[in-house]
């Protein structure tokens, strides 16, 4: 597909690296020059200097003939407007990032009225994301499909588990509902089978109701409490987005912010939120805010680093959770993956929505594909597809599939009942199907089949 | 730098020039030439797919590939592809092995200069066929073979068509090198198809029509009979070619652009306006000086157009001998040859867009001088042109006269005349192919020293990658680990 994206910011970069492996077409448009030059260098797209909301420029993008408009520069009016343009233009989908919480009610509004068919917002998705983590405390991330119905966990076998040693068959015994849909193991992934050892230091990721990931967290070593305080280094947009859910699960949040006007601001805005003016990388500080006392610690400043040096630190003062915004993933695996816990990057969520939306719409076969996300494992997706008659995979049961390897069927969503997928379960035309795949880049159900 | 990748892609390569001997081979069968000619190209194809499978044996461990892997890959590839590519002259005519090497460096490097040229009538067709299309082959460059082999190279082939297109600025067509590079080649093939129709339209045979047709899109201009194109006596096929130099003298985009009807872009490219003119001037000067040898005015515009576009496109196709005409005139075409057509053709020299720079840039200096406050940017098809654009342009210049006056001094130790090294110097620097008083219409190097021979051979490559390429591939530090 031709695709358009207005803004080489962090997002952009991501959006533009992503959909060149998918094999689009890009044309990046940005108005500083030397940050154009570096990457036209390092991706294989078209660039243009240029302001992205001015006609003319859009135009020699080529946006009229475009499939997909992507606007993602720093300001949300000029994405807005381009947007907007855009579509006028003959776009076929246009794309805006909206963060500004003052902008938060007004997106139905740029939807309706501007004919921008999607807005994204990154903060809000991670402020979610951190959300979850706190939902389910034993989690290192989780990843909702079918609207919070379906969630897949990962999880991180601790080095005192029970359930080190166990065979996968063994921990179905214990617990009928769980299905773990892939193992990472060091450097290694793999779609495990019923023989497959779970080892200390494995990050699972796990499906099944409620119930049976609360047991299964236990058998990984996890007591399944409740976090109940919160310590924030930032203040910044995510703060917004972060804190009013928090508050409203009776978390005790205390927020510390090295500028002295974004504390003051965001007091006022929550004036039950104890906010310090201080340094979060400084350690002395830090214990005496009592970091050691906290549940989680919870890190959102704008600087990789410095997340992970305060997450390391709240580690080694005995933190049981860490959340760490990093933008650069690359940067976590030069770390003890033990010592990090949850991990969130703020772009992840948004491309993600993005190239779902794309996948769905290269119209390869009729299944299409309704939710999209990369794992934490490198190379692993997971997939929510509707199934239709005439996908070859509704013809039989699932034991009589020739399932190519690297892939599971992860979950059933028949109307309102759920399936854990088993031999002789058999997906029906309409059903709601998950599939976590391990470099496979599949677009349509059929695609997990042998041809 | 990793070699393991450069090893590889350049045993690719040379996998694929044996593949690119075959049509040679064929017509050598459907010809029956004699069975050496046949043997020695089996013989060349069979040592270069030998030596491409022995070099791409082994995948590499990493497919790092940046900036130096390319230039030094680009660089490589021009050598050791017109080395090989050497083999069916060597094999078959009995040429010595350094004229064999010259004729085929001259080929890649779509010079068109020739040692041949004096063995014409015995050189077998499949030969002269394989000649040609070497002007061909190296008139687009090596990145069309490299796309095809490693489809994923992805932006990495941003850094080869860099090093290998002439001409300072280029523009991506398509968000992706491959597809860019598809377009363009497919450009450049189906205009050298329309070519030999045209050829053949005015009564040249087919294996003519081609050949010519062939030396003009790569602006090289191998001549198979002594006195070239005037060997037709046909004003038709001049024309033609005349008017199918020119076209191989602009930049491969404006095709591009008129065929998505984006014929406004191309209009009010600053880069033809300059060219067309300098075009015009040329022949308006020249007509001058000529105009009473000639008694219709229709064969003089044609002779005096047909010699400008053939030099400043650098092909140097002859229809006339303009030895005689006055001095001035040979000015005018050697600032042609030095100028070379427009950036992004197949032509080489110093490119008009860079003139049209250094003229800007001049004027761009004394209104400095007059007042020094007044800001006074470049602006270049409308837009700025940044400092460092014209830093780059402006160094090129200085490259090239370095790069010409080391190559006159060493060259002129063995030519007897001053005018004879210098036009040998920019017939292979620029590669023009045809000199002033050295050889005239017929150009034939045959009869200089081996040792100057290898020398252009080297000058012809620096001119067709513009210089940096080899500089970089033969300077120490390129070779250095870290």
């Amino acid at each position: 597909m031709e695709i358009v994206i207005v803004g080489g910011g962090k997002l952009g970069y991501a959006l533009c690296r992503d959909l060149v492996i998918e094999g689009h077409e890009i044309v990046l448009i940005d108005r500083d020059p030397i940050r154009i030059e570096a990457l036209q260098e390092e991706l294989d797209i078209r660039c243009i200097v240029g302001n992205g909301s001015a006609r003319d420029v859009l135009i020699e993008a080529d946006v009229p003939s475009c499939d997909v408009f992507i606007s993602v520069t720093p300001a949300d009016e000029t994405n807005v407007i381009a947007a907007a343009i855009a579509k006028k233009l003959g776009a076929g989908f246009s794309i805006a990032r909206v963060r500004g919480p003052e902008y938060a009610h007004d997106l139905d509004f740029f939807h309706n009225e501007f004919g921008i068919g999607m807005l994204i917002n990154p903060d809000a998705e991670s402020a979610a994301d951190i959300v979850r983590a706190f939902d389910y405390p034993a989690a290192s991330s989780i990843e909702p499909f079918e609207n919070g119905k379906v969630n897949l966990v990962t999880l991180r076998v601790r080095d005192d588990a029970q359930v080190i040693g166990k065979s996968l068959a063994e921990v179905r015994m214990l617990i009928p509902d769980i299905l773990l849909l892939l193992i990472e193991s060091g450097q290694q992934a793999m779609v495990p089978s019923g023989a497959s050892v779970l080892k200390a230091g494995d990050l699972v990721q796990v499906l099944g109701p409620r119930t049976a990931i609360d047991a299964f967290s236990k058998l990984c070593g996890h007591p399944n409490r409740k976090w109940s305080s919160a310590l924030v280094i930032g203040g910044k947009r995510i703060s917004y987005y972060l804190l009013p859910p928090l508050l409203r699960r009776g978390i005790q949040v205390k927020v510390i912010e090295v500028d002295r006007d974004t504390a003051n601001k965001l007091a006022a805005a929550f004036p039950q939120v104890k906010v310090i003016i201080g340094d979060g990388t400084n350690q002395r500080f830090l214990q005496e805010q009592h970091l050691a006392n906290y549940d989680v610690a919870v890190a959102l400043t704008n600087i990789d680093e410095e997340n992970l040096m305060f997450a390391l630190f709240a580690h080694q003062q005995g933190v049981r959770k860490t959340i760490t915004k990093v933008n650069r993933r690359e940067l976590t695996r030069l770390l003890d993956p033990r010592s990090l816990n949850t991990i969130i990057t703020p772009h992840l969520s948004s491309t993600d929505a993005i190239i779902r939306y794309i996948r769905s719409h290269e119209k390869r076969s009729s299944s299409s594909l309704e939710g999209y996300a990369r794992l934490s494992t490198e190379g692993a997706e997971a997939l929510a597809f509707i199934a239709q008659e005439t996908d070859r995979v509704t013809r039989m049961p699932i034991k009589d599939l020739t399932i190519k390897p690297g892939n599971v069927i992860g979950h059933i969503l028949r109307g309102e009942e759920q399936i854990v997928p088993s031999g002789s379960s058999q997906i029906q035309a309409g059903d709601r199907v998950l599939i976590v795949s391990l470099n496979q880049h599949i677009h349509t159900l059929d695609e997990i089949l042998k041809t | 730098m990793n070699t393991g990748m450069i090893r590889y892609m350049l045993g690719k390569l040379l996998l694929i020039l044996s593949v690119l001997m075959l049509p040679s081979l064929i017509l050598g069968f459907a010809y029956s030439e004699p069975r050496q000619v046949l043997l020695s190209f089996l013989a060349s194809m069979a040592i270069s797919a030998i030596l491409g499978y022995l070099l791409s044996f082994r995948k590499p461990k990493t497919q790092d590939f940046y900036s130096q892997e390319s230039i030094v890959l680009v660089a490589l590839a021009w050598f050791s592809l017109s080395a090989v590519g050497a083999l069916p002259f060597y094999l078959s005519s009995g040429a010595s092995l350094v004229d064999a090497l010259f004729e085929s460096f001259s080929g890649f490097t779509t010079t068109g200069a020739s040692v041949l040229s004096h063995t014409l009538d015995s050189l077998p067709r499949s030969l002269l066929f394989w000649r040609s299309f070497t002007l061909m082959i190296g008139g687009m460059g090596m990145l069309v073979f490299i796309i095809q082999v490693l489809p994923n190279l992805g932006s990495h082939g941003l850094y080869i068509m860099r090093a290998e297109m002439p001409g300072p600025n280029f523009g991506k067509l398509e968000s992706k090198v491959s597809s860019s590079i598809n377009i363009l080649y497919g450009i450049y093939l189906s205009m050298t198809a329309v070519l030999t129709l045209l050829l053949r339209l005015g009564g040249v045979p087919w294996f003519d029509s081609v050949l010519l047709a062939f030396g003009t899109a790569g602006t090289g201009g191998f001549n198979f009979y002594p006195n070239s194109v005037a060997h037709y006596g046909n004003p038709y096929v001049e024309v033609v070619i005349a008017i199918g130099m020119m076209v191989f003298g602009m930049s491969y985009i404006f095709f591009y652009l008129i065929a998505i009807r984006k014929y406004r872009q191309v209009l009010r490219s600053e880069e033809l306006h300059w060219y067309l003119g300098i075009i015009l001037v040329s022949v308006v000067l020249i007509s001058i000086g000529v105009y009473q040898r000639y008694d219709s005015f229709g064969s003089m515009l044609r002779d005096v157009f047909f010699t400008v576009s053939s030099v400043n496109s650098t092909t140097a196709y002859t229809t006339v001998d303009f030895r005689p005409w006055p001095v001035y005139t040979h000015v005018i075409l050697l600032f042609l040859m030095f100028v070379g057509a427009m950036s992004g053709s197949t032509s080489s020299g110093l490119k008009v867009a860079r003139l049209a720079v250094f003229v800007k840039s001049i004027r761009q200096e004394m209104r400095r001088m007059v007042s020094p406050d007044r800001a006074v940017p470049i602006n270049y098809d409308g837009k700025e042109l940044s400092q460092r654009e014209q830093r780059s342009i402006a160094f090129y210049l200085m490259t090239y006269l370095a790069v010409f006056l080391i190559l006159l001094a060493v060259i002129s130790l063995d030519t007897k005349t001053f005018s004879s090294a210098f036009s040998a110097v920019i017939a292979t620097l620029n590669n023009v192919g045809g000199g002033l008083d050295l050889l005239g219409p017929s150009m034939d190097y045959s009869a200089l020293h081996d040792r100057t021979k290898l020398i252009m051979c080297l000058a012809m490559v620096l001119g067709r990658l513009e210089i940096y390429p080899v500089l970089i591939l033969f300077a120490p530090s390129t070779w250095r680990k870290v």
